[in-house]
């Protein structure tokens, strides 16, 4: 199987997977509870303290950890290998480490960032759930770029956790929806960067998928942003990437426009 | 049986009413947030047509090679010819006037199908309030998506605004499409605007079209529902 990731030019950051990849040790299978189901129903993308726990107990032997090569397992080792070196190109851009694993998302499809750190050197988490992951390589002929959106996405949540940018995106709000648009904004703005270094890449399925991803539970306080509102986050985040801009302009300028817009 | 016909016809009708209704409620967004609707995203357009000037100025993708294609855990519907068919990766997902469908499309409408009937509130992400709608799979490409109010016919309702051209081939291209994903769909002309999908034992499709607001409409409901309000109009 060929790499079905975007690679830029540069190649070799293997060494950057150390901090990156499984979140614990292996656990022996247990039946699925409740909480998985709970938190599918829950929606959204960010995890409260304690709910990797709670993931991990339940879910058992369906999050993979990886194994000795120490990637994580979509289930595929090519796949493996090639989602392992664009999450060190995603990390190196925001200039974050948090552990990544997937998880049995069967239930509802999702990915999710968290504050848990379960290994050393990495800080905070980012849950890929495994039909997602396959959705999205199986139904985007986009080199992966969907699937490289959506790590975007949570890696802008672990940026937002880190920097305690979510605490004053979420002030005063009934709904998760400004902390939800800033990843996407960043999201947005990595995809930009990626356009800046290799104009070929296509971006339509990214763009769409953006756009599906969106809800109108707009009273409900997981409400994610409407479809348009989604892609215009990114959209806005994507051409300060495309025009060069640097991470922490932004991040700022993401926040200046939730802010002021929602 | 001629009730059972009647109330067939009917159906539609009511649910085209709900949908309506529904309409005002999920286009009732900013005029300014029209990003994705032309189909064009992040400078890029399907068919590598120029972008709109609002879009920020990057060169047109040329074609990607196909990634490769491994064994899926999540079921999809077969494949077929036709502009946005779940089959024609890498092409453009629409046409200028059809609606437009995502890459996972027949994906989330068996997901939908599926659930309709047993476990709606699946696909809910929270206990609807009145008159709001609340979902997490949007069918990929479609306008908007929504779950009709509770209280009413339990179903799952999705709205693609259509450009110019006859509605009628539109309608009869997006029925082959949607009844490509279900193995054994069996389909009902109701009109030439409006046709009824037995995708499954459990769920029923409905696509209607209107020619005033050249709006698209997918209604999938509970089949056992409907069957029972057959019974109730004896």
């Amino acid at each position: 199987m060929s790499n079905p990731f975007f690679k830029p030019q540069r190649r070799g950051f293997m060494g950057g997977l150390v901090g990156l990849c499984c979140l614990a040790c292996g656990r022996p299978a247990r039946s699925k509870s409740s909480v998985l189901e709970e938190l599918a129903n829950r929606g959204g993308c960010t995890l409260q303290a304690g709910d990797l726990d709670e993931i991990e107990s339940a879910a058992g032997a369906a999050v993979d950890y990886g194994g000795k090569s120490a990637i994580p397992s979509s289930g595929d080792p090519v796949l493996d290998r090639a989602l392992g070196a664009a999450l060190v190109r995603i990390t190196q851009t925001f200039g974050e480490r948090p552990g990544f694993a997937f998880y049995d998302d069967s239930r509802a499809n999702n990915a999710y960032a968290t504050t848990d750190t379960r290994v050393d050197g990495t800080w905070g988490t980012v849950l890929f759930g495994r039909t997602m992951f396959w959705n999205l390589v199986r139904e985007n002929d986009d080199q992966g770029m969907s699937t490289i959106a959506v790590l975007a996405h949570e890696m802008g949540h672990v940026v937002q956790f880190h920097r305690g940018l979510n605490k004053i995106l979420l002030k005063g709000q009934k709904t998760v929806k400004r902390n939800e648009l800033h990843a996407d904004y960043l999201s947005g703005y990595y995809l930009g960067t990626l356009k800046r270094v290799n104009p070929n890449i296509s971006l339509l399925f990214a763009g769409a998928m953006f756009r599906s991803l969106g809800d109108m539970s707009v009273n409900s306080r997981d409400h994610h942003g409407t479809p348009d509102e989604r892609i215009m986050a990114a959209e806005r985040g994507f051409t300060q990437g495309f025009d060069g801009d640097t991470l922490d302009d932004a991040i700022a300028q993401g926040m200046r426009y939730v802010i002021a817009t929602f | 049986m001629q009730f059972v016909q009647i109330s067939r016809l009917w159906l539609p009708l009511a649910i085209w009413a709900m949908a309506s209704c529904l309409l005002q409620v999920l286009l009732a967004q900013p005029a300014s947030a029209q990003a994705g609707r032309d189909g064009c995203y992040f400078g890029e357009c399907p068919g590598g047509r120029p972008p709109p000037s609002a879009a920020p100025k990057v060169p047109v993708a040329s074609p990607m090679p196909p990634p490769p294609r491994s064994k899926a855990p999540v079921s999809q519907g077969g494949g077929a010819s036709g502009a946005g068919n779940p089959s024609n990766k890498g092409k453009a997902p629409h046409t200028a006037a059809g609606p437009k469908i995502g890459g996972n499309f027949c994906a989330v409408i068996n997901e939908v199908a599926g659930l309709v009937n047993t476990s709606f509130k699946k696909i809910t992400r929270a206990p609807m309030p009145d008159k709001s709608l609340s979902v997490s799979r949007s069918l990929p490409g479609a306008d908007l998506c929504g779950v009709l109010p509770p209280g009413e016919t339990k179903g799952y309702v999705c709205l693609w605004q259509l450009g110019s051209g006859d509605l009628k081939p539109i309608v009869k291209s997006f029925v082959d499409t949607v009844s490509r994903c279900f193995d054994d769909a069996e389909t009902d002309a109701v009109d030439n605007l409006t046709a009824r999908i037995s995708a499954t034992d459990d769920a029923d499709i409905l696509v209607m079209a209107d020619a005033d607001s050249r709006m698209l409409t997918l209604v999938i409901t509970d089949a056992a529902g409907d069957d029972e309000g057959d019974e109730d109009s004896k």
